[in-house]
């Protein structure tokens, strides 16, 4: 059992399975997802609007919304279930062995708290830090994503901060527990193209000093390409590529749904060519195959692919042939 | 080099408390020429969108389109001969509205089109143009998605029968696999319609494969201005390789 735990992924995600309750009626929101992350290591996760990429970082941390459930598989940290002991496993991890740095974070952040005392407010309470050793600890924290003059910003408020820097504190937060999986909801969408690019080079960073593993999820392929390691394609709910090498996988595509993902992709470098979008975005929920998602088969070393039988053309748009 | 459909001349805006939004900018833009306005948030370019189609009114310099000057207080024709499409089709659709009524209303307004029959055929022909099923016409923007709302704002920028179009971020709020076929179909209303477009756009890749011409402006001022494969094969202006070193890629 020791052994197990010692060479199991810091976050293995297992045939999970997300039901929403519409009505009378429970619809498959999550089928069979599987991804593993380990330390050290970036993750991109991406798909549409509906694919589910979103939804399982939220499964993860526990955060799903009331109408939807954990209807089957597993969450393993460290190798160990997080979701078997009703939750209070989950409990203890999240915020410290597992953190979350979301989209928005003028949303995302308390208005009218200073921002050292909410990077450092958990973890302070946590460790018994007075309130010295905390405002050191903030400043530590600051410094460490890329924030010139700590002391200063500490005091400041959220609304005073630029958003590349409200971003940046949402990430001080989320390291202050060193955890040892950080998942990212889209943290880079609302910014300019600059700052996005110093964003994506402080996670780099700080995924080589913390050595801590990244689930970063988007939509944009471009975005994970510039810095992650692997890559897991999600499509209406399911898990339907993916590779522990993310250039491999972009270079020679399996799932026809991939092949149309990067077709939609707008290049800086290499010929121009013209566009194809994709045909619709995935069906709703309750339009989707109530069937039991066949799990996804080795096609090489570290490499996986859903078993699919439609035709390639039937995730390109029509109009979109010239 | 075709005929200048939009000349912008020394034009400068400056708001009040003194901030300088533009200072001096000259473009031009030909006709079925697509131009691309890169810059990052605060650098003007939604400004100077706003004043080449008539939203902002106070500014000095000059505005020519099709030959004719353009005054901050425009005629009804003016208006409608450039048009804009907003970033975020959730915020620039009235939601009580069907489709129908956001298309005619325009056209009753610009009085274009014979009676109600007449203006019907026109919305139809609309809703096909941004390939959109004509059935939604009766539906309302609740519910559609992100793509289908912004093809709806786009139907309703053509309605008027516009010469030019002034895009802002048309794409900044949608998936990249959405993003495709908004891109495809500026495109081909240039092709279909020969409508001349000012695409302003923080994403350079984006600008790449849709524009004919990208100017580049960084506070205010239009730093850099080239053909499309010049800019992103020799870019001249320190502020503009930094944009392209910054912009993702796939490898």
């Amino acid at each position: 059992m020791m052994e197990q735990t010692a060479t199991a992924a810091a976050l293995q995600i297992d045939g999970l399975c997300v039901s929403a309750r519409i009505g009378d009626r429970s619809y498959k929101a999550l089928d069979s997802v599987a991804l593993s992350v380990e330390r050290g290591e970036a993750r991109g996760l991406v798909g549409e609007s509906g694919s589910g990429k979103s939804l399982t970082l939220r499964a993860v941390m526990g955060l799903l919304p009331p109408n939807l459930e954990v209807t089957g598989g597993a969450i393993r940290f460290r190798g160990q279930d997080l979701l078997a002991d009703g939750g209070k496993l989950l409990h203890s991890i999240r915020g410290t062995g597992i953190s979350m740095v979301f989209q928005e974070p003028a949303v995302a952040l308390n208005p009218v708290m200073k921002v050292g005392q909410q990077i450092v407010d958990g973890v302070a309470w946590r460790r018994g830090l007075g309130r010295r050793q905390a405002k050191e600890l903030a400043a530590e924290l600051l410094t460490q994503v890329g924030i010139k003059d700590p002391e200063h910003w500490a005091n400041a408020y959220p609304h005073q901060l630029s958003g590349g820097m409200r971003q940046r504190v949402m990430i001080a937060s989320a390291i202050a527990s060193q955890p040892e999986i950080i998942l990212c909801d889209e943290p880079t969408t609302a910014l300019d193209v600059t700052i996005q690019a110093q964003i994506l080079k402080l996670f780099k960073a700080l995924k080589t000093d913390l050595g801590a593993g990244l689930l970063y999820v988007t939509h944009d392929l471009s975005v994970v390409a510039e810095f992650c390691d692997s890559l897991t394609v999600m499509y209406a709910g399911r898990t339907v590529e993916q590779s522990d090498d993310l250039a491999a996988l972009i270079a020679a595509p399996a799932h026809p749904y991939t092949r149309a993902l990067l077709a939609a992709v707008p290049r800086i470098r290499g010929p121009v060519r013209r566009l194809r979008g994709l045909a619709s975005s995935a069906p709703p929920l309750t339009e989707r195959e109530q069937t039991v998602a066949p799990p996804m088969v080795p096609i090489g070393p570290g490499r996986q692919v859903a078993p699919f039988t439609h035709e390639d053309e039937r995730f390109f748009s029509r109009d979109d042939e010239a | 080099m075709t005929r200048s459909e939009l000349v912008a001349e020394g034009l400068s805006v400056t708001f009040p408390g003194g901030m300088r939004a533009l200072r001096d900018v000259n473009l031009r833009v030909g006709e079925r020429e697509i131009v691309g306005l890169v810059g990052e948030s605060g650098s003007g370019k939604s400004t100077l969108g706003r004043v080449i189609v008539g939203l902002q009114h106070s500014y000095s310099g000059t505005l020519t389109f099709a030959g004719e000057a353009l005054d901050p207080r425009r005629t009804t024709k003016q208006r409608g001969a450039i048009q804009m499409v907003f970033q975020d089709p959730y915020a620039s659709l009235d939601p009580r509205m069907t489709v129908w009524q956001l298309l005619d209303e325009l056209l009753s307004v610009h009085r274009i089109g014979s009676g109600r029959e007449d203006r019907r055929h026109r919305c139809e022909d609309l809703m096909r143009r941004v390939h959109l099923p004509v059935a939604m016409l009766d539906s309302r923007p609740v519910g559609m998605s992100g793509g289908q709302r912004q093809r709806v704002a786009i139907a309703r920028a053509l309605a008027v029968e516009p010469r030019f179009l002034v895009a802002d971020e048309p794409t900044a709020a949608l998936d990249v696999s959405v993003q495709a076929r908004i891109i495809n179909l500026f495109a081909d209303l240039r092709e279909e319609m020969g409508l001349s477009q000012l695409f302003i756009s923080h994403n350079l890749a984006v600008v790449r494969s849709l524009c004919d011409r990208v100017a580049v402006i960084y506070r205010g001022e239009i730093v850099e201005m080239a053909a499309t494969d010049a800019i992103f094969e020799a870019p001249q202006h320190d502020y503009t390789r930094q944009l392209l070193a910054a912009a993702p890629d796939l490898p």
